[in-house]
């Protein structure tokens, strides 16, 4: 009797200690291999479950179909429905695709075979979730934020998560600003790795700038962003330029605007030129004012002369020009005027000339009467 | 024997009572209508260049063009218009038995050129300065070009040498009444009416133009 429990105690340890659940009641299939791409998922994320079954036993093995079922991760199609034959030491692997909308944990998919002579493998495969997205960060900023000058960021991207993102890509977004590069591809981020990428802005007025991190996690494509705002100060050594001394007077058939052209910044203008816009339309002989290199506390007399209607009595002067690295600044300037002072200017001569007119009146009248006298 | 100038402008009734073969030549007269001519032409010219501003830009293209055409139209208008006064002179004095020919009475209308000469180069000179000051702005519709060039007319510049060439037509219709009373052998009274009745409405029609009187 001792020795019947004993057996029984055996057949019982037997039966618990089985490592594969296979079913000992039929052909010998284990599950040689899994692997699930990516490795761990995210949330929203679908991967690729890839199962190798494989028969250990001496005899072939027929199976009625193979499936794959989860309750937090989910399969989306089990195409295995067919009889399938697999001969000793014969290997088949089986692919599913799983899809998940959990929490961050660990979750097990449960894989079923069928045989044919009845019974069943059963296999729980592990699949982990972790939403745990790229990190992307700005390291390093320009010391003084100039407006149209160029600064170095420096934008780090890390990689937090278990597994490793492929196609990593960092590309700067927003408006207002100059960057080189346009984006930056850094490929794939092994998990705990970063990357530093150096991007060249050159703000042009107050805006913002947000880094936006792509990257795929599998066949997921996942983003990550960073915003910093772009409030540059008024450059203070960029070319500034006023006009001063504005004269508009009348020529043959145009008007002209005169006056000098003072570089009130701090560093060296290049590429001048004035024009007129708005309403006036430039015209000969001085449609566009050049100028080449204006030093600082340095002016230039300049004269644009353009045509306008005669109910125009405001035209915008359209200045233009760059600084040492070649950006090119513009800026206008309404220079009003009168047109009644003008006409007033063109009959001004006419006071002084019209003492001439009576003058020769006077002249033409003692003619008159003294050739009428002598006749 | 050299020209009395002095005394055509100031006295003609001396000039013209001398013999009249010291005055009757056209060569003399020829000259100074020929020197006026050349004073109008170049007036002409600057006055183009100015209604070329107020043409569509593709007509200015033709500025140049338009410039030659109007300084010659100016010369030829001014020694058709001699012989216009010298015609219409002619035909009035009929009136009062003038006896002279039509010779001579080109050559006093001549002889009155030469006040006009004096006020065209005055008037040149004016418009030379002045001109630049007035402002004309080229018009998109052809209906406007009437408008504009009316509005350029009435420039102070452009009245100030119209009143200018009256001035010195009155110069010279002076010296044209005392000419014609020589020429064609009629009364002071009668040369007076001859000259002055064509230059009196030419000097209203003149006026009116300028839009003085409306």
């Amino acid at each position: 009797m001792k020795a019947a429990w004993i057996l029984l105690i055996l057949l019982a340890s037997a039966i618990l200690c089985t490592p594969v659940a296979a079913e000992e009641t039929g052909p010998r299939l284990i599950v040689s291999e899994y692997r699930l791409d990516p490795q761990v998922l995210m949330k929203g994320d679908v991967g690729v479950l890839t199962i190798r079954l494989t028969n250990t036993g001496p005899d072939p093995a027929t199976i009625n179909s193979a499936r794959v079922n989860g309750v937090e991760v989910t399969v989306k199609q089990n195409p295995y429905t067919d009889v399938l034959s697999l001969g000793s030491g014969d290997s088949i692997t089986f692919t599913y695709t799983v899809y998940t909308e959990a929490p961050d944990g660990l979750y097990y998919v449960k894989f079923t075979v069928d045989y044919r002579e009845g019974g069943q493998l059963r296999y729980a495969i592990p699949v982990e979730v972790d939403s745990t997205s790229l990190r992307i960060a700005v390291v390093e900023t320009p010391a003084a934020l100039a407006q149209g000058m160029k600064g170095t960021y420096q934008v780090v991207v890390g990689n937090p998560r278990p597994n490793a993102a492929s196609a990593v890509t960092v590309t700067p977004e927003g408006e207002g600003f100059v960057v080189t590069p346009s984006s930056s591809f850094v490929g794939t981020l092994e998990p705990d790795a970063q990357s530093t990428i150096p991007f060249m802005v050159t703000p042009l007025r107050q805006s913002f700038i947000r880094f936006r991190v792509n990257y795929r996690n599998g066949i997921n494509a996942h983003t990550a962003t960073v915003t910093l705002p772009l409030d540059p100060s008024e450059n203070r050594f960029t070319p500034e330029l006023a006009l001063t001394g504005i004269r508009v007077t009348a020529g043959p058939g145009y008007l002209r605007i005169s006056g000098n052209v003072t570089n009130i910044g701090l560093d060296h203008a290049r590429a001048i030129t004035l024009t007129t816009g708005g309403e006036a339309t430039p015209a000969d002989p001085f449609r566009v004012f050049t100028a080449g290199v204006l030093e600082p506390d340095r002016s230039t007399p300049f004269e644009v002369t353009f045509r306008a209607h005669t109910s125009v009595s405001r035209v915008p002067i359209l200045l233009s020009f760059k600084d040492a690295q070649g950006t090119t600044y513009t800026d206008s300037m309404d220079v009003e005027f009168d047109r009644q002072a003008l006409a007033e200017q063109a009959s001004e001569p006419t006071r002084f000339i019209m003492l001439l007119v009576w003058m020769l009146v006077i002249v033409l009248a003692a003619v008159i009467i003294y050739a009428w006298r002598k006749g | 024997m050299a020209f009395p100038l002095m005394s055509l402008l100031v006295n003609p009734n001396a000039f013209f009572s001398r013999d009249s073969s010291e005055w009757e030549s056209l060569r003399v007269p020829a000259l100074i209508v020929l020197a006026a001519a050349i004073m109008a032409g170049a007036t002409a010219y600057l006055t183009t260049d100015l209604v070329a501003g107020i043409m569509p830009s593709d007509v200015q293209a033709y500025q140049g063009v338009m410039g030659i055409v109007g300084t010659i139209g100016a010369v030829v208008i001014t020694f058709l218009i001699w012989v216009v006064w010298s015609a219409v002179f002619f035909v009035i004095s009929l009136f009062f038995q003038g006896q002279g020919t039509f010779r001579r009475i080109l050559a006093v209308t001549g002889y009155g050129y030469l006040p006009i000469l004096i006020g065209s180069v005055i008037s040149l000179v004016i418009f030379w300065i002045f001109s630049p000051a007035i402002h004309v702005s080229p018009v998109t519709d052809v209906q406007e070009i009437q408008a504009a060039v009316m509005a350029l007319m009435h420039q102070p510049v452009m009245i100030l040498v119209s009143v200018l060439g009256i001035i010195f037509l009155l110069w010279a219709a002076n010296i044209w009444i005392f000419g014609i009373r020589y020429a064609r052998v009629i009364s002071l009274r009668d040369a007076a009416i001859t000259v002055g009745v064509p230059v009196a409405l030419y000097v209203i029609a003149t006026v009116w133009n300028m839009g003085v009187v409306s």
